[in-house]
């Protein structure tokens, strides 16, 4: 067993990463002073999921349900949006069951990013960004 | 490989712990292979520095003062061969147990099947299983991908399918876990491990290769329904953990490139080494280690070279406290405490410990409650490894520990008591063994440094065990008797080979040592009386020839299971008379 050591050191700098868990945005700038309780980045966070089969919705094979789709990767939704649709007098479709964000598409299924909310990141100390 | 002792290696082997690194040097002397030194450092691996890298340089400085041998140049890199002068070393081994546990999520098919081994593999590593999916999960695929995406895991271990059995349902996990990689940010996917049906291998490949960080692929756990192989699996786990360690903290790379890619897990090494144990010691029994570490508690079961392992980190003495309330409580804590310590007392050791890991017990009240602490994890440990026992591993009585000889013990709170008799008690109240075994300290944690560096010298381990690296604590005969409280039940003569002679009457309840020196042979006289078993039989006596340890030859025959007294006061006072015989 070693016995742990303190070291007390005068004019030193400290220098601390801040880092977003997920893709965001830094709101801060090269120089700027902070205190700990600002927000210096954010991040949209997503909690939920919805997946949708389009292929049972719509009840065609994948490659057809994927031609079908009227939004792709990275669209946003609102809810009782018309995700899919088939052709003819009695249509079926698959609509958006709430606000969101299409996160993949194919396969026959489309993967819904829906009730995110704000990460904020917070400084946590005082200091100047480096 | 060296293929004589006139090309013999000096070998270097490096433990990064939680709290210490350590550099391990092991050289020829006198013709064998022998443990030579050990110097030790604090572990970088944490704040502030996040590097292990300086924690071994400075652990491998420390061997260089004690050993005055030269390992490093002055640009602080290892001096790779070993030079005439005695300088610099040929052959570098790592294991490595600092860090987090690692979030892993298991996945498989039936709970009872694929499932269940899946999570025994998960456990025999430094993991903390986050999410289970199986093919009788009721949750829709979205809340399974959600809970996958909550919980960021950094390992993921697919199983499912005996050779040429289903495969729909193992696709379909598939599908969810490639779209949980496929939303996480490159840099953060999970390693993910495939030890199911190997038909699937190549859909297993085109399905998440591109969407994990890497894919590694093994043998089925489950070749049929009634055959598990966890071995191959293992292996390839042990190995993905040095890659995880990667993602977490600097310096491993370099660790990985000096062993030549054989960077492993300490449990690994130690597990290694006693199913090698296993293989040479021919005794019938079993073959125990175990490894109190802050990171972690880990065992390792071997019998006949068949290995059966478990890796507990929320046992760990450090910063896993905090959470061991959560598996125990404190009565369950208190009861091992020889003194009076007030209940919040101990609650804050254990919480002030889990904030401060590396702290030493600096009072008699903290030893207590630290080597109180020793015991309950140790015993949960033991508790939770029994169902995972090999059923060929000799029991002598339903739900105690199956017979094992030798047992073999690591780790600081137990290595570093400030007395043999109390490193002693731990193991014999927290494990409990029965029969006739012998308890071995490794003090210097030396089994996985072993385990490790086989790899590159399979002389090595054999001859290092041989010059008396370990510490043998004492030879141990535990009865199984339901006399009651101070009935006689056993007789017991020591006759040392010189002719002197060492008696004693054992009874129910009674701790008795008799003295026999370090390294000395006699032979043991065990007369049961009754039907009290000392692992020969019931009623059934014999003689058995011993080696003293440290301590003698002890009779543990306090009972098994343990029975403390309900009253404090009662417990206390037996718990100081059983620590003042072996020594205090």
């Amino acid at each position: 067993m070693l016995a742990p050591v303190t070291h007390i050191l005068a004019l030193t700098t400290i220098l601390r990463e801040r880092l977003l868990p997920m893709n965001g945005r830094v709101l801060v700038r090269l120089n700027q002073k902070v205190s700990p309780l600002d927000v210096i980045a954010e991040a949209r966070l997503s909690r939920e999921h919805v997946l949708l089969d389009i292929v049972r919705g719509l009840g065609v094979p994948p490659a057809a349900a994927d031609r079908l789709l009227r939004f792709k990767t990275g669209d946003e939704v609102s809810k009782d949006a018309v995700i899919a649709q088939t052709s003819g007098l009695l249509p079926r479709i698959v609509r958006a069951p709430q606000d969101g964000r299409v996160v993949a598409a194919g396969g026959g299924q489309v993967l819904l990013e829906v009730g995110d909310s704000g990460f904020e990141l917070r400084a946590g100390i005082p200091g100047t960004v480096t | 490989m060296p293929t004589s002792l006139v090309e013999s290696d000096t070998i270097l082997a490096i433990d990064i712990g939680a709290a210490t690194t350590r550099a391990i040097l092991f050289d020829v002397v006198d013709g064998r292979y022998r443990f030579v030194a050990a110097g030790q450092s604090t572990s970088t691996a944490t704040a502030p520095l996040r590097d292990v890298s300086e924690g071994v340089r400075r652990a491998i400085e420390n061997l260089q003062d004690v050993t005055g041998r030269i390992l490093l140049d002055t640009e602080h890199h290892l001096i790779v061969p070993s030079q005439s002068d005695g300088s610099g070393i040929d052959v570098f081994s790592a294991t490595i147990s600092a860090g987090p546990p690692i979030k892993t999520v298991v996945t498989g098919l039936l709970s009872d099947v694929s499932l269940e081994s899946m999570l025994r593999l998960a456990r025999t590593t430094y993991s903390r299983v986050v999410e289970v999916l199986g093919m009788n999960d009721k949750r829709k695929p979205e809340q399974q991908l959600d809970s996958i995406l909550r919980h960021q895991p950094d390992l993921i271990l697919i199983a499912g399918g005996a050779e040429g059995g289903a495969s729909r349902s193992v696709e379909k996990i598939l599908e969810i876990i490639g779209l949980a990689c496929f939303l996480v940010p490159a840099s953060k996917r999970p390693i993910i491990l495939y030890a199911g049906n190997s038909e699937l291998a190549e859909e297993v490949q085109e399905a998440l290769k591109a969407h994990s960080f890497s894919l590694h692929m093994s043998p089925n756990v489950r070749p049929s329904l009634d055959v598990e192989d966890l071995d191959p699996a293992q292996r390839i786990l042990a190995g993905l953990i040095g890659e995880v360690r990667r993602r977490q903290m600097a310096g491993i790379e370099e660790l990985n490139t000096w062993s030549g890619g054989t960077l492993i897990p300490t449990a690994y090494g130690q597990g290694r080494m006693i199913r090698f144990l296993s293989q040479v010691y021919d005794s019938g029994k079993g073959l125990l280690g175990l490894d109190a570490g802050l990171s972690a508690v880990s065992l390792a079961s071997a019998f006949n070279g068949k290995l059966s392992m478990g890796v507990y980190p929320h046992l760990g003495l450090g910063e896993s406290l905090a959470g061991l309330l959560r598996h125990t409580s404190l009565d369950d804590i208190t009861r091992w405490l020889p003194i009076d310590v007030p209940v919040d007392v101990v609650r804050d050791y254990i919480f002030q410990k889990a904030i401060y890991p590396t702290t030493i017990p600096a009072a008699v009240e903290s030893l207590a409650v630290e080597q109180a602490l020793t015991r309950q994890v140790l015993h949960l440990a033991v508790q939770a490894m029994k169902p995972t026992i090999s059923a060929e591993v000799p029991v002598l009585k339903a739900g105690q520990l199956p017979v094992y000889e030798p047992i073999l013990a690591a780790g600081s709170a137990i290595t570093s008591a400030p007395t043999l008799g109390q490193s002693l008690l731990i193991l014999l109240d927290a494990l409990q063994p029965v029969g006739i075994t012998t308890i071995v300290l490794d003090q210097n944690n030396l089994a996985a440094a072993l385990g490790a560096a086989a790899v590159h010298n399979s002389l090595l381990p054999v001859q290092v065990l041989e010059s008396g690296a370990f510490l043998t604590l004492a030879a141990v005969v535990s009865p199984i008797s339901n006399a009651r409280y101070s009935a006689p039940i056993l007789n017991a003569r020591l006759i040392l080979d010189d002719g002197h002679e060492a008696k004693a009457e054992v009874r129910q309840g009674s701790l008795e040592v008799l003295p026999l020196p370090v390294g000395q042979s006699a032979k043991l006289q065990l007369s049961p009386i009754g039907r009290t078993d000392v692992g020969l039989g019931p009623g059934r006596g014999g003689s058995v020839r011993v080696t003293g340890g440290a301590l003698g030859v002890i009779i543990d025959a306090r009972g098994r299971p343990l029975q403390l007294p309900t009253d404090p006061v009662r417990r206390r006072e037996l718990m100081k008379k059983w620590l003042w015989t072996v020594g205090g």
